[in-house]
């Protein structure tokens, strides 16, 4: 089995050899088109993958990357256009199609089985057979060897549920490899790890570069894009707005045209003179990382909690809001020091959450619009029976969702039939009819579309405006910078900096939440 | 297990490396100890445990299911449910009792054969709603469970074969005897194996484990799902065909309402076993231990002197006390594990 | 989409459908069946499987399930009949045994949600457990010295009318459940736990609280079932109501309710009730044993659900036909 690997790498470097001689590309879309029913996703998109050559692809939620990746990946085909195979047309029509022309995806969730042991991930559905059997010995030897190389030590019989995020990436790439790669795809792989891992990724990425993989990188961090990529491509709604040499772009250009327009323009901050302190946190520690958070939040600021994912800036905010109850840690609103140990306790104390995953902690998706704004005040909707009172049910959800600007036939439209971003202003709806003072939002503009996202930064300006206090949770510098007054950097669980609105500096807060780690403190 | 895997694994991991430290970890040899214990208990109250003809009694009595739970414990590790197995078994052995008493000198491999027929056929008909009609198992089953029970009372009217309607070599599968040991306890030793090694060495057996822990990643994968289910109810079905024939002839009487509370037996032995309801996770061998646990509960009950009424009580009460222990003890210590794992790497 | 083709777009419609089609062949095949008395029986019989079926559809709804129903009937029965016995008045023992049957409930509910255990494996253990407290304190006895009129909540009408007083029983119970299910914010809560959990929780619903109560509503109603059942047997045995918990979910996944939980009406589910109801009534009628019933329940519920492919793909076919039928 080892060996066949080897003979195949030899000739995978020969194929190479050739390709590279005549100009062929390993993988090349020509004029790649996508529609779901009347939407087209792609248009007529060009992209050139090339043997030892990383090629970036930049673009908003939305911009079609991922249906790209899902055309690569075999599980949608394109309208039309063409792929081609070192100057040879394919098609691919499954999974198993992508895998036999050496197309290997990284998905961004790895979608791998957790009971079963790392080496049979890595290997599943096609185990190594000896006699007919499935043979053990060789399967876990190949997997060993396969996350050697990628200088990962984990036991390969070892279940994957026991695994962390990023090293379930890790075992994903080994599949990859696996099959003996020749197109090697990576969405947004960097998006739940941290930054040392990053590292660790990136170092395998210009390995296998160097071993002559063509790789696709998809990352909605710039500095990444950039960093990494040998070529960038830039899509904007479905089409292809820009293909150049890395080393001839820079951070704004590559966002001006990922965005189309001047970055600024969409975040329309108001002014809003800063209240008396509302809420104060000393030293909360919990979820088993985080320690020693404190912070003061006044009337009408935005306080940005800026952070890689797996800084500990969600789990501050579910500690906030009861959902993990914290080890330690004081927390009072006005003068009032409150226990949050459950939702229930956090909601009657003033704090609205709205959840990072809109899908899994937001939304009741089947719920028509309204069932779901008034979820969490049906007891104030309600007599003392239980009996809700439906018309002024009714009258609350159409109210904030007219307020919103939810684009919906009305309050009776199921949830699951809406656009993601008016999706996301029914769950804001749903957590201003509480009538909040303190909202904290993780992530409220992730994955919806420009429009919505303007919206919804409007609203939460005059929400600040109106008195209420704001926690913002981001991992977009530019959108906590422009919607913030003062901002808390988040790195290993703790609070890594501080900075106020007049000395925001982009370079200075990206450095504090990912790279001083590594020089100043060393592992943390 | 091969070196360089050793060599590279976590150290300081709480995880045991080495043949023998995983098969401590192993839950079945868990659960192998705790049928050791009970056994002792019951050894120290009443000595007659051991002598050879109780513990032949108690393996008969748990061959038959033993070999229900195997089937059953590959259908839920696929993420489904049968609850239709005692009503297969009850038609299979009605159906092989009836054409064994038309025919006393037709060969026993026929029997053999329609028994497992009507098993399969049987099997099919789930196999072909859950996998095709999409319907999901749990409704599904329960509903050919009322029409598989329906069609033998129907089919029986009321009648009951007993051994002395039926020839005396039906009777003796029962008795007949391998190095000491009856022929069904080898029989249910050796199909636990089997299916325990297809279930470790086969694509199919670890495709069934995969659709159980992940069926969308399964479908990714390209393990094709509508194969596997349907391979899971039909094996399933094959299975209590060959038991519905073993049953005759082993309580050497038959009628249409036998083995009425199986389906909860075999589920029930399989979870026992640590075969997760969720699938994904278990193998036939806890299963078949899982089985085993009963008999000797149930033999343990009888022995004692304990009133028969308290078997019911003392079987769900291990069942309960099983997946607690589980829930509550199991679950923390892997929760555990998992966090001095990632601190261990963290440091 | 009008009201109009909104309510015929439901299940419910079809069910009815189903129901008319029962009744008219029931008609057809006996002259009896449409009589007073027959109706009255039939539905007298079918009450005990009838008043379960309310708090399984509240289990169910919430993704749970509770196989333990027929288990929790029995000794709720035991319970009473030993009270009977010992001298109690009967409405102490009917107190008793609510009584019991709550605290079953209780326990399941609790090891479900403090174990963080699937209730199908948890009920299935508690389904023996219970059944097999019955049978150690009843034994193989059975109980019948129940007073005449304890044994007319079974049998008897009310007034001269052929209403029996076990479906007046089951009617309040009826209205009140599917006031709280359709009418209450608890109901909406049950709904939103069978859909998404998670987000249940992070709108403040405790759904822990949420779901030891539908099991304990699950054991109170099974201990009105079991006074019900032991009156129309006029006998309490420790096996009474063995098995019931198939026919009650096969009631209850007819009657348009999702085994997995989220959606369902307990209308859906009274139609359902009132469909096997009448085809058993019927068939027992043509002289079928209730043994042989069962191939027709069984196929009843197989057939309504394959032979349109599936319930979601058949309540979206019937939507599709009469939104496509009211836009002509």
């Amino acid at each position: 089995m080892l060996r066949s690997r080897g003979r195949a790498g030899a000739k995978k470097r020969i194929v190479n050899l050739i390709s590279e001689f005549f100009g062929v590309s390993a993988i090349e879309l020509r004029g790649v088109t996508k529609r779901f029913g009347p939407v087209e996703v792609l248009s007529e998109v060009d992209l050139s993958l090339d043997a030892g050559k990383v090629h970036a692809l930049a673009g908003e939620n939305g911009a079609g990357k991922s249906t790209l990746v899902k055309i690569l990946a075999g599980i949608h085909q394109p309208d039309a256009g063409e792929i081609q195979r070192d100057g040879v047309e394919i098609a691919l029509n499954g999974v198993s199609d992508a895998q036999r022309h050496g197309i290997a995806v990284v998905h961004q969730h790895p979608a791998l089985f957790p009971d079963l042991s790392v080496a049979e991930n890595v290997f599943v559905g096609r185990q190594p057979k000896k006699h007919g059997r499935i043979d053990w010995a060789t399967m876990n030897a190949g997997a060993a060897d396969l996350l050697a190389g990628l200088r990962m030590a984990i036991d390969v019989r070892l279940p994957v549920k026991m695994l962390s995020v990023a090293e379930r990436q890790g075992i994903e790439v080994a599949k990859a490899l696996s099959i003996d790669a020749r197109v090697l795809v990576l969405d947004e792989p960097t998006s739940a790890i941290s930054a040392r891992e990053v590292d660790r990724l990136f170092e395998i990425v210009r390995r296998l570069k160097a071993q002559g993989v063509a790789i696709l990188f998809i990352s909605h961090f710039i500095e990444e894009i950039l960093s990494l990529g040998d070529d960038v491509t830039v899509l904007r709604s479905g089409r292809r707005v820009l293909t150049a040499r890395a080393s001839e772009l820079t951070p704004e250009k590559t966002v001006r045209a990922m965005i189309g327009a001047d970055p600024r323009k969409f975040f329309p901050k108001e002014a809003a003179a800063i209240g008396a302190p509302l809420m104060s946190v000393r030293g909360l520690a919990g979820a088993g990382f985080v320690t020693d958070i404190g912070f003061d939040l006044h009337k009408s600021e935005i306080l940005g909690f800026f952070g890689l994912v797996g800084a500990g800036r969600s789990e501050v905010a579910e500690m906030l809001f009861g959902i993990t109850p914290p080890d330690r840690g004081e927390i009072t609103i006005g003068a009032r020091t409150v226990h949050l140990h459950r939702p229930q306790e956090a909601m009657q104390a003033g704090i609205s959450l709205l959840p990072e995953d809109r899908h899994q902690q937001g939304l009741v998706l089947p719920f028509p619009i309204r069932s779901n704004e008034t979820l969490p005040v049906l007891r104030e909707l309600s007599d003392r029976l239980g009996l809700i009172d439906r018309s002024r049910e009714a009258e609350v959800a159409r109210d904030f969702t007219d307020r919103m600007h939810v684009v919906a036939t009305g309050v009776e439209q199921p949830t699951n039939t809406l656009s993601g971003g008016n999706q996301q202003k029914v769950l804001l709806a749903k957590w201003l009819i509480p009538r909040p003072l303190v909202l904290i939002l993780d992530q409220p503009t992730r994955g919806i579309d420009v429009g919505a996202k303007a919206e919804i930064h409007r609203i939460v300006s005059r929400l600040a405006a109106e008195g209420t206090a704001i926690i913002l949770i981001g991992d977009d510098a530019e959108e906590v910078m422009a919607m913030a007054d003062r901002i808390l950097v988040f790195r290993n669980g703790r609070i890594a900096a501080e900075f106020a609105r007049e000395s925001f500096d982009r370079e200075a807060i990206l450095l504090a939440a990912a790279h001083v780690a590594r020089n100043a403190q060393g592992p943390a | 297990m091969s070196k360089s895997a050793d060599t590279i694994s976590a150290p300081a991991s709480g995880m045991r490396s080495g043949t023998i430290g995983r098969l401590l970890h192993a839950r079945e040899f868990r659960l192998a100890i705790a049928l050791f214990v009970i056994g002792l208990l019951v050894t120290l109250r009443e000595p007659r445990f051991l002598q050879a003809s109780n513990l032949e009694q108690v393996a008969l009595s748990a061959t038959l299911v033993c070999i229900v739970a195997v089937g059953e414990a590959l259908v839920i590790i696929a993420r489904q449910v049968d609850l239709s197995v005692g009503a297969i078994v009850a038609m299979s052995a009605f159906v092989s009792a009836s054409w064994l008493e038309a025919n006393p000198n037709g060969p026993l491999v026929l029997v053999f054969l329609i028994g497992c027929g009507v098993g399969l056929a049987m099997g099919a008909g789930n196999a072909l709603l859950v996998a095709l009609f999409r319907i999901p198992a749990i409704v599904a089953t329960l509903g050919t469970l009322a029409i598989y029970r329906g069609g033998v009372i129907v089919y029986a009217g009321g009648r009951q074969i007993s051994a002395t309607q039926l020839p005396d070599s039906y009777g003796h599968i029962a008795e007949i005897a391998f190095l000491g040991v009856p022929i069904l306890v080898w029989l249910a030793i050796a199909l636990t194996l089997v299916f325990g090694l297809i279930a470790r060495f086969t694509q199919v057996g670890r495709n069934l484990y995969a659709l159980g822990s992940n069926p969308e990643g399964a479908r990714f994968a390209g393990i094709g799902e509508g194969r596997h289910i349907a391979f899971v109810f039909l094996n399933s079905g094959l299975l209590c065909g060959l038991v519905g024939v073993l049953w005759g002839a082993r309580f050497g009487t038959v009628d249409a309402v036998i083995a009425p509370d199986l389906n909860l037996q075999a589920i029930s032995a399989a979870v026992v076993g640590g075969v997760s309801i969720f699938g994904g996770s278990g193998s036939v061998y806890g299963a078949a231990i899982g089985a085993v646990i009963f008999a000797v509960l149930q033999n343990g009950v009888q022995l004692l002197g304990i009133n028969q009424f308290w078997l019911q009580a003392v079987v769900g009460a291990a069942i309960l006390v099983t997946v607690l222990f589980y829930s509550l003890f199991a679950r923390r210590a892997e929760e555990a594990e998992r966090m001095s794992r990632h601190q261990a790497k963290r440091r | 989409m009008t009201r109009l083709t909104a309510l015929l777009a439901r299940w419910e419609t079809f069910l009815l459908l189903v129901l008319a089609a029962a009744v008219i062949t029931g008609a057809e095949s006996s002259h009896y069946f449409l009589t007073s008395s027959n109706l009255s029986i039939a539905i007298a019989g079918a009450m005990p499987i009838s008043i379960v079926a309310l708090p399984m559809t509240l289990v169910i709804i919430t993704g749970e399930i509770d196989i333990s129903v027929g288990s929790m009937i029995g000794l709720c029965a035991t319970i009473i009949a030993l009270s009977i016995e010992a001298g109690c008045s009967a409405p102490l023992a009917m107190a008793a045994g609510i009584a019991v049957g709550a605290l079953a409930g209780l326990v399941n509910g609790a090891i479900v949600v403090f174990g963080a255990l699937p209730s199908l494996v948890v009920t299935i253990g508690t389904l023996a457990l219970y059944r097999g407290v019955a049978q150690i304190l009843l034994k193989e006895r059975g109980v019948s010295d129940f007073p005449d009129w304890y044994q007319a909540i079974g049998f008897g009408t009310v007034g001269s009318t052929p209403i029996p007083w076990s479906a007046v029983i089951f009617l309040l119970f009826f209205a009140g459940f599917a006031v709280y299910l359709h009418r209450t914010r608890y109901g909406r809560v049950l709904y939103a736990i069978g859909n998404n959990r998670t987000a249940a929780r992070f709108s403040g619903v405790n759904v822990g609280c949420v779901l030891i109560g539908v099991f304990v509503a699950s054991g109170i109603m099974c201990s009105v079932a079991a006074i019900v059942l032991t009156a129309y047997l006029a006998s309490a045995r420790s096996d009474t109501a063995i098995g019931l918990e198939l026919p009650v979910i096969t009631a209850v996944v007819l009657g348009g309710v999702n085994i997995f939980g989220g959606s369902g009406t307990l209308g859906g589910v009274l139609i359902a009730l009132m469909v096997l109801a009448f085809v058993q009534n019927s068939l027992g009628l043509a002289g079928v044993t209730p043994e042989e019933q069962q191939i027709v329940t069984g196929a009843v519920l197989i057939l309504t659900l394959v032979v349109f492919g599936g319930a979601t793909k058949l309540r979206r076919t019937w939507r599709g036909l009469m939104q496509s039928w009211a836009s002509e």
